[in-house]
């Protein structure tokens, strides 16, 4: 039964995968023409999954850095998992801008390298601030990802010998292999708690920057990155309680975890509904019409549902964790967690189509809907997510074998 | 390390730095040093005229490099005074059309041109020796050189007759009229430029008029008007008025006969009054609101009074009776008010086309020279040549139509830029048609040059002549100089006959009498017809075959910003009565197995049970442009008298269907979304600001605008803004830089705001660009770098003003009916993914400012697309010293959204309590 159900899923990832990658290909060659997005909503689905995907990376390193740096030792089984889906994450994140793009094949043009022209890149934009922020990311993750397998280097299912050999040289687990290994991730730590907060603050200046209500605010950032983790941390407890229930792997992930990481969702919970109301309260406290218009917007006509979707989803249901019994159950830890990522990914579709399609000198609202291509690249992102997460799993122990 | 390794990362870290870290720049893009000298010797200009309706409407053509790009106003014609028709100014498309026709057809075998005029001669030399008739059908307007030709011809032999036929009847109603009232056959043009009161009886003016262009050129003269208008549709007209009516059709009549009764109560001699109350003593009239019996009684020398020429007679001489009345001169006609506009040429052909009705069996031969049945709804001619047996069709035409597919003979006529021609305007000037481009198409005539071609023919004259030799020969009689001909051309007109036009009407009270009871038995008969329908021709239809254009279909309606389709109007009244919803579609059934089936949209402020189509001829477009649209075929309706219909029935059909809109332009804008212009205003960083004087500034006078949406299609022209179909609008992905949207206001009066980029000095889209493809130009222009942009469109979301727009597709591939020729050579065309917007027609400032350096002068002065063709001047453009002088008198200026601080340089004129 667990085979089948892990090929079914496999199979549709692929098929996700090569369907996502289809239509990002017919973006590229036809344009942005298929796109759902029209002269008022500008920027569609496709920055939504920006957010989304960069969102869902962070909790990689809150887990493995911040927690790491507190000493919470009920961490160990899963920051591999969170690290993981951080890269598959970042990754899926960094593609999105780039198709989204008018004329993708210039977007190095955003990078500062100078031509004959001397025509540079502006700094002033958020976007530039973006580039950096994305790539640092990438690579410092990428990088702490690599130093967390050191201690399984062995583990790993590579069969080249020349691999194996060096692997066997690189990490004899020895003392003073422990002590620089320890010292170096300590030090990684430090600098991703920095890093991973000043990414999410930086995508959210995109839009606090701009002079559009509500955008144009400074409880942005903080809101963003508590967004992000909370979205996050929803992300791993779904993967790591889904690989639980499967059973697949060799080593189990002890419940501790799990029952932490549910109790962390329900601080991040209230946390989340704190800056949700605080946005309301903001906007009556200001008595700014354009801002107030846009939040009633939100439970008008066009978006009454997918609010209502999104409330019970990232602030309704996760209220049941604190029921002991629930925080134990695995089902519910999948049912509730999957709620979150599907809620998290809403509120982010709310928190930017409203804005764009209200025309601030008219006041009319003008709808947007996703087209074929949009959804499918949308799938296909998470399509690939499955996949990649997969193939890695394939080749690294998720679970961590050796002990620190 | 060894100390060699140290030094060469030392130095390729160094090589790095030093190139890739140097002084980042941001307004650097080197402006080209365009070689102007050659540009400016390239670019012609000729002035000539084209028939628009019945008259001649002077326009301004340029050239680069011998082709035609760009038409403009020209001021020099009485008739239009510089207002040029939408149709005129965007029929370029016309001439480079690829789907106009390529060569004749004789039965169905395209041949070449001489043998098509030969066949054709031949058939009428068959027709003439067999003793029937030949029935010429042509465009009626006063051209007296194709007179002359007629005339000359018709003499010649007995069987040929040409029957010159309005595109749509406008004339008869008050021709018919004054020649019973008053014994004399004209039609009165009112002059309203001297009037401060208007008093319309539904009459759309300002736009679905056939004299749109003399109205509103005399409309727009002489500051504010009060403008009062009695409507059962809400037109533009009615849209612009202080004080509106809404009335049904059949009572406009009523409500003009109350004034009527008002003013000679008031305002005349006692026997006049007696006179009147002798004849209307039992119906009762409606009543008019005290204020604007007042304002009759005080204004009246003030007062000027036009009416719908498609109502009836009677209103007509009410109409004419009420503008005498508030002459000076009660027994005379003072000319500032009236034009009188000679009828001897309309008269006659209506004879002539009754007596072919009546023997229409002798005629064997129709031949169409440019008149089309079918695109003017004249259904007795369809049934005369679809039921008469042996009928042989000809047809010179720019397209294929419903009339060419029965033709035998097709013959592709030429655009009017492709021929030399005269008119005779309402004030008996000559103006000309000159040619700017030699015919595109090879085997395509003129039709002077067919006529004079007919003449030679039946004359069997030895003329070696071409037509337009002959043309001038016919004109040099008249000049008195040298070279009047190089003057004449240059001024657009040939001549002026010293003729008195001081045409006196005089009405004694004996004859009062008799003129009452001709209204009173002319007044609409009211039926309580459930429906009052009203078809009312599009302003585009009265340019003829010009009006087979894309340009004119996706222009927004400025009341509704609906494109493409041709929707059916119903009051809410009528559509809660029948449980019709907008959107939706409806039929129509006129009379048994006629109906109609169109969408209908459903819109306050029409009265009663009245219904309106504003029609224009969608059948007529090619294939391909109507797939999305709804056909509209009213020649099913068959005979209507006036355009009005009654006895109709209206049912939901129970489908909807996508009506295409522009959302800007129909939405509504609070006062509150505008600011006052404050001269000092709190600058965050206030040395970064530009100098006052220099800044290119743009004033709209809201006070002035009409809302005929002109700007939009001058500057869809001026920019090489493309045509994108219905599909792409519906999606919302329209490109046009202007968009006029209408005030929110207190009282009734519609005003309109044209919002375009507000060039703002703070502004929000250049900050936000990643790679600086937008930035500020010294002289304060918010530029765009189309070769920049990477399509990050994140101007757009930070823009308040949403004003600009995305390629989706490249401009070429999206652009229907794409032709290299209609774009204007001096703005680029945009490539996909890129943004756009406004750019104050850069591309002219810099042209101005290379052509005043080469001349030496450090000034200059630059018109705008918009602010050139607006018929009303509401947009004036500028340096801000010299658009602004007095920064202290600024009370009436406007900026819209304030709130964001992003100092626009485009301002509105208003008033506070709007």
């Amino acid at each position: 039964m667990n085979k089948m159900l892990r090929k079914t899923i496999i199979v549709i990832a692929i098929l996700l995968t090569i369907a996502g990658l289809i239509s990002g290909i017919y973006t590229f060659i036809y344009g942005l023409e298929s796109w759902g997005i029209n002269t008022k909503v500008i920027w569609g689905v496709a920055i939504v999954n920006f957010i989304f995907w960069i969102g869902n990376s962070h909790s990689g390193t809150l887990i493995s850095a911040i927690l790491y740096l507190f000493r919470q030792n009920w961490r160990h089984p899963i920051h591999r998992i969170a690290e993981t889906m951080t890269i598959i994450s970042i990754v899926i994140a960094g593609l999105f801008p780039l198709v989204h793009l008018g004329r993708p094949w210039f977007f190095y043009w955003m990078l500062p390298i100078t031509n004959q022209t001397n025509l540079w890149a502006n700094f002033k934009s958020p976007l530039i601030w973006d580039l950096v922020a994305i790539l640092s990311y990438i690579v410092l993750s990428l990088l702490f990802w690599i130093l967390g397998i050191v201690p399984d280097i062995k583990k790993i299912r590579i069969r080249n010998k020349k691999f194996q050999s060096f692997a066997s040289r690189f990490w004899t687990g020895s003392l003073k292999n422990w002590k620089e290994y320890i010292w170096a991730y300590n030090i990684f730590a430090g600098i991703l708690t920095f890093v991973v907060i000043s990414v999410h603050s930086i995508v959210s200046l995109d839009f606090s920057v701009t002079i559009l209500p509500l955008w144009h605010s400074t409880m942005l950032p903080i809101y963003f990155v508590v967004g992000a983790i909370y979205s996050g941390l929803a992300l791993v407890l779904l993967v790591s309680s889904f690989i639980s229930k499967l059973n697949s792997t060799s080593v189990n992930i002890p419940s501790t975890s799990r029952i932490n990481l549910s109790k962390l969702i329900l601080s991040f919970c209230f946390l989340m509904m704190y800056f949700y109301f605080l946005e309301f309260f903001f906007a009556y406290y200001g008595q700014d019409n354009n801002t107030i218009k846009i939040l009633i917007s939100r439970f008008q006509v066009n978006y009454l549902s997918i609010s209502i979707i999104m409330v019970i989803q990232i602030f309704a249901l996760p209220l049941l964790f604190s029921f002991q019994k629930i925080r134990e159950n695995v089902s519910f830890q999948i049912f509730i967690s999957m709620n979150i990522v599907i809620g998290m990914w809403l509120e982010r579709y709310l928190l930017i189509i409203p804005i764009l399609g209200k025309d601030l000198i008219t006041d009319e609202i003008i709808e947007y809907t996703p087209a074929v291509v949009d959804y499918l690249l949308t799938f296909g992102s998470i399509g690939f997510f499955v996949l990649a997460f997969y193939l890695i799993s394939r080749i690294v122990p998720l679970v961590p074998q050796s002990k620190d | 390390m060894d100390r060699r390794k140290f030094t060469k990362i030392l130095g390729i870290s160094s090589f790095f730095l030093g190139t890739g870290c140097r002084r980042p720049e941001l307004s650097h893009i080197n402006k080209v040093k365009q070689d102007y000298s050659t540009t400016y010797e390239n670019i012609l200009e000729y002035k000539t005229n084209v028939i628009f309706g019945n008259f001649p409407v002077g326009i301004k053509v340029r050239t680069f490099e011998d082709i035609p790009f760009h038409i403009s106003k020209d001021e020099f014609n009485t008739f239009n005074y510089g207002v040029v028709p939408r149709s005129i100014l965007s029929s370029l498309y016309n001439l480079y059309d690829k789907n106009r026709m390529k060569s004749p057809i004789v039965n169905g075998k395209e041949v070449d041109l001489p043998f098509a005029i030969e066949s054709l001669f031949n058939e009428i030399a068959k027709t003439i020796t067999n003793k029937k008739k030949v029935a010429f059908f042509l465009p009626l307007f006063n051209s007296p050189f194709i007179q002359s030709l007629t005339n000359e011809i018709e003499q010649y032999s007995d069987s040929i007759k040409f029957i010159a036929l309005p595109v749509f009847d406008y004339f008869s109603s008050q021709f018919n009229a004054n020649k019973t009232v008053f014994n004399k056959e004209f039609y009165a043009l009112y002059d309203i430029s001297e009037a401060k009161i208007i008093i319309n009886f539904g009459r759309d003016f300002l736009e679905h008029d056939p004299l749109f262009p003399f109205y509103t050129s005399r409309y727009a003269t002489n500051g504010d008007k009060i403008l009062i208008t009695f409507e059962d549709n809400f037109s533009l007209t009615g849209a612009n008025s202080t004080i509106r009516f809404p009335i049904q059709f059949d009572s406009v009549e009523s409500f003009a006969l109350a004034i009527l009764k008002n003013v000679i109560l008031n305002n005349s001699k006692r026997e006049f009054a007696d006179t009147f109350n002798l004849v209307f003593n039992n119906p009762p009239l409606p009543e008019i609101p005290e204020s604007l019996i007042q304002l009759l009684k005080n204004n009246l020398k003030n007062c000027s009074f036009i009416c719908n020429d498609f109502h009836s007679a009677s209103l007509q001489i009410i109409t004419f009776l009420l503008n005498l009345f508030s002459t000076e001169n009660l027994y005379g006609i003072s000319l500032s008010r009236f034009c009188f506009f000679d009828l001897q040429n309309y008269r006659s052909n209506q004879d002539k086309f009754l007596s072919l009705i009546n023997e229409v069996d002798r005629y064997e031969q129709f031949i169409f020279l440019g008149y089309n049945p079918y695109f003017s709804l004249n259904s007795t001619l369809i049934d005369l040549i679809q039921n008469h047996p042996g009928a042989k069709i000809s047809t010179f035409s720019l397209y294929k139509n419903a009339l060419t597919e029965l033709s035998t003979i097709t013959i592709p006529l030429q655009h009017y830029l492709e021929y030399w021609l005269d008119y005779e305007n309402y004030d008996e000037k000559i103006c000309s048609q000159q040619p700017v481009i030699l015919p595109l198409i090879k085997d395509s005539i003129s039709l002077p040059d067919f006529m004079f071609r007919l003449r030679k023919f039946l004359t069997k004259s030895s003329d070696d002549n071409r037509y337009d030799v002959f043309l001038l020969n016919y004109y040099r009689k008249f000049y008195s100089e040298k070279n009047e001909f190089q003057k004449n051309i240059q001024n657009g007109y040939f001549y002026s006959k010293s003729t008195d036009r001081k045409k006196q009407i005089v009405i004694k009270s004996s004859e009062f009498l008799s003129i009452l009871k001709f209204i009173r038995q002319g007044f609409m008969k009211k039926t309580k017809s459930e429906v009052q329908l009203r078809i009312i021709p599009n302003q585009d239809t009265y340019a003829g075959e010009y009006s087979n254009n894309i340009y004119l279909y996706e222009l927004p309606t400025t009341l509704d910003g609906i494109v493409w389709d041709t929707p059916l109007f119903l009051s809410k009244s009528l559509a809660k009565q029948k449980g019709i919803e907008n959107e939706e579609l409806v039929q129509i059934t006129f009379s048994k197995n006629k109906n109609l089936i169109l969408p209908c949209i459903v819109k306050e402020n029409i009265s009663g049970n009245s219904a309106y189509i504003i029609y224009r001829n969608n059948y007529y477009l090619q294939k391909n442009f109507r797939k999305n649209i709804f056909e509209l075929d009213l020649t099913v309706v068959g005979n209507f008298n006036n355009f009005f219909v009654q006895n109709i029935t209206i049912n939901r059909v129970g489908k909807n269907y996508e009506i295409a809109r522009l959302q800007r332009n129909s939405s509504k804008i609070d006062m509150e979304k505008f600011g006052i212009y404050r001269k000092n205003q709190p600058q965050m960083y206030p040395n970064k600001i530009q100098p006052k004087e220099n800044k290119w500034t743009m004033i709209i006078d809201t006070h002035k605008c009409i809302g005929c949406n002109l700007c939009i299609l001058a500057c869809q022209l001026e920019n090489n803004i493309p045509v994108l179909g219905k599909e792409q609008i519906i999606k919302q992905r329209d490109l046009f830089w202007i968009s006029v949207s209408i005030l929110k206001m207190q009282n009734n009066k519609t005003k309109f705001i044209p919002i375009m980029c507000q060039h703002c000095d703070y502004a929000p889209c250049e900050s936000v660009c990643p790679v600086g493809a937008t930035s500020h130009s010294p002289d304060g222009v918010n530029e765009m770098t189309y070769s920049r942009c990477i399509g990050s469109r994140f101007c757009m979301a930070n823009c308040p003003y949403s004003v600009r727009k995305f390629n989706f597709v490249s401009a070429e591939v999206a652009h229907l009916n794409f032709d290299p020729r209609m774009i204007n050579p001096f703005v680029t065309l945009r490539s996909r993914g890129i943004t756009e917007k406004c750019t104050f027609c850069i591309h002219r400032i810099n042209f101005e400012r290379g052509k005043s350096k080469l001349q030496g002068f450090s000034e200059f002065e630059v018109t705008t697309a918009c602010q050139e063709i607006c018929p009303v001047s509401a947009i004036s453009f500028g340096q801000r010293k010299k658009i602004i002088p007095d920064d202290n008198n600024t009370e009436e200026l406007f900026v819209l959204l304030p709130e964001f601080n992003t100092i626009p340089n485009v301002f509105y004129k208003l008033k506070r309590n709007e």
